[in-house]
Parts: C-alpha cells; structure tokens; sequence
C-alpha cells in the first residue's frame, strides 16, 4: 500500500498543530494575563502565586520528610552516644566491649515491590 | 506515599537529549542538506521543509523549556512543541516503514516511541495548564 499522499497529509497536519498550538499557548497566556489585570493584580504576582498553589502539595511533603529525616538523623546519633557510652562503662568495668555491628541498610526500604520507585 | 501529579519535570536528560536530535535531525533539512531517505522519497520539498523547521522549532522549544528560570513559560514552550513534533515523528516513522518495509519496523518503532512520548508529555503539560488557568481564577476571584 502507498502511504505516500497519508504522509503528506500528516505532514501538513503536523505543520499545522505547530501554528495552532503556538497560538493556542499565545492566547491562553493572554487571557490569563487578562483575567489576572481585570482584577487589578500585578500578574506576575498571580502567576507566581498560583504556581506556588500547584507546588504546595510537593514542598509540603518535602518539608514533613526533611523534618522526618531530621528526627531520624537525631535518633541515630543519640544510639551511637549511647553505644559509645556503654563501651566505655564496659572497659572502665575491666570487660572487653563485644563489637557492635550495626545492621545492614535494608536495601529495599522495607517497601512492599510496588512501592517502591526511582523518585 | 504518593506524590501529586502537578508541575511535571521540564529537565529530565531524556527530554533534553530528544529535544537536541530533534534539532539534529530537522536542521540539516532546513539548510538543505542530506535529509532522511525514506522522508524525501515520500515528500515535496516543501513539506520536508515543514517537517525540519518543526523539528527544529520544537526541539529549541523544549531546550528553551529546560533553560528558562520560570516554569510557566517553560509549560508554555513545552505545550506549543511536544505535539507538533509527536505528529512529525509519526509521520517519519510511517516513512521509514513505507520505504523498507519490515526492515524499517525498528528504526520505526523507537521513532513513534519518540511520537508516543511527545504525546504523553504533551498531555501531562496540557493538564497542568488547565490547572494553572483554574489556580488563576481561584487568586483572581478570591
């Protein structure tokens, strides 16, 4: 079969949504400028807030994971004072600590297969 | 936990290696020199003309998208290119498949894979937009 005319035409339509996309993207900048002015708002200041609107879900979720990391981190460094502490208590009491391992990062996070993604 | 599907990432290295081929492969047209065999087997010199120049357009669009410091414009470029240039990638894929045959089927394959992308972008870009136009009207009216 001669696909030859079908390609020519999907070229032209190619070319076309190319125009039609472009304008589309023009006009509807316009029109949120124009609805942003007609409120009196500096628009760049609506625009700014509005994409503020959308990103909030991810910086809230980044914001409570840091602090999740934060508390983590804290446990963390609290056990190996700990840890440390105890050695030192053991050797003062004359006892040879036993080496203290700590264990191995789950390389999968304890996450179900599913779960788990590249970020 | 699931992250929200909002503003998606412009500068994904794929994104912008795709978009420097596309630039590869559409400007040598523009400047008249060597172009796909099976495109200009099957176009008028015209046509080829337009599927370059879209390619090139496109492709810079979505550079321009991974360079801009704002992510509304960066949405806007990306909403103007990635369709434009998913139709031309079909269109060469269905090129390369009418000149070889099953031969062609491959190369034709990650081509429309190309194609494919674009539109799956394409709509991921139009929704956030449609959500960017709805937070307008939100701040507009409150």
């Amino acid at each position: 079969m001669n696909l030859e005319p079908l390609l020519q035409i999907a070229v032209g339509v190619g070319g076309l949504a190319g125009l039609a996309s472009l304008t589309g993207v023009i006009l509807q900048r316009s029109k949120i400028h124009a609805e942003a002015k007609k409120s009196g708002a500096d628009t760049a200041q609506v625009l700014a807030d509005a994409a503020a609107d959308l990103l909030t879900p991810y910086r809230e979720q980044v914001g409570e994971l840091r602090v999740e990391v934060r508390g983590l981190r804290g446990e963390v460094s609290a056990l190996r004072r700990h840890v440390d502490q105890l050695d030192r208590l053991l050797l003062a009491a004359g006892i040879s600590p036993p080496p203290f391992l700590w264990p191995p990062v789950s390389a999968d996070n304890d996450l179900e297969p599913r779960e788990q993604t590249n970020g | 936990m699931r992250m929200p599907d909002t503003i998606p990432a412009r500068r994904h290295p794929h994104q912008v290696f795709v978009a420097g081929f596309a630039i590869l492969a559409g400007l040598p047209v523009l400047l008249g020199g060597p172009s796909a065999g099976s495109l200009s087997a099957s176009l008028p010199g015209w046509l080829l003309a337009v599927w370059g120049f879209t390619l090139t357009v496109g492709g810079l669009a979505i550079l321009g998208a991974a360079a801009v410091r704002s992510a509304i414009t960066a949405l806007y470029l990306e909403a103007a290119a990635h369709l434009p240039l998913a139709i031309m990638a079909y269109a060469y894929a269905a090129a390369l498949v009418n000149l070889a045959g099953i031969r062609g089927l491959s190369a034709a394959a990650i081509v429309a894979g190309f194609g494919l992308a674009s539109t799956v972008r394409a709509a991921q870009v139009i929704r956030t937009l449609r959500r960017l136009g709805r937070a307008v009207q939100r701040q507009v009216g409150a």
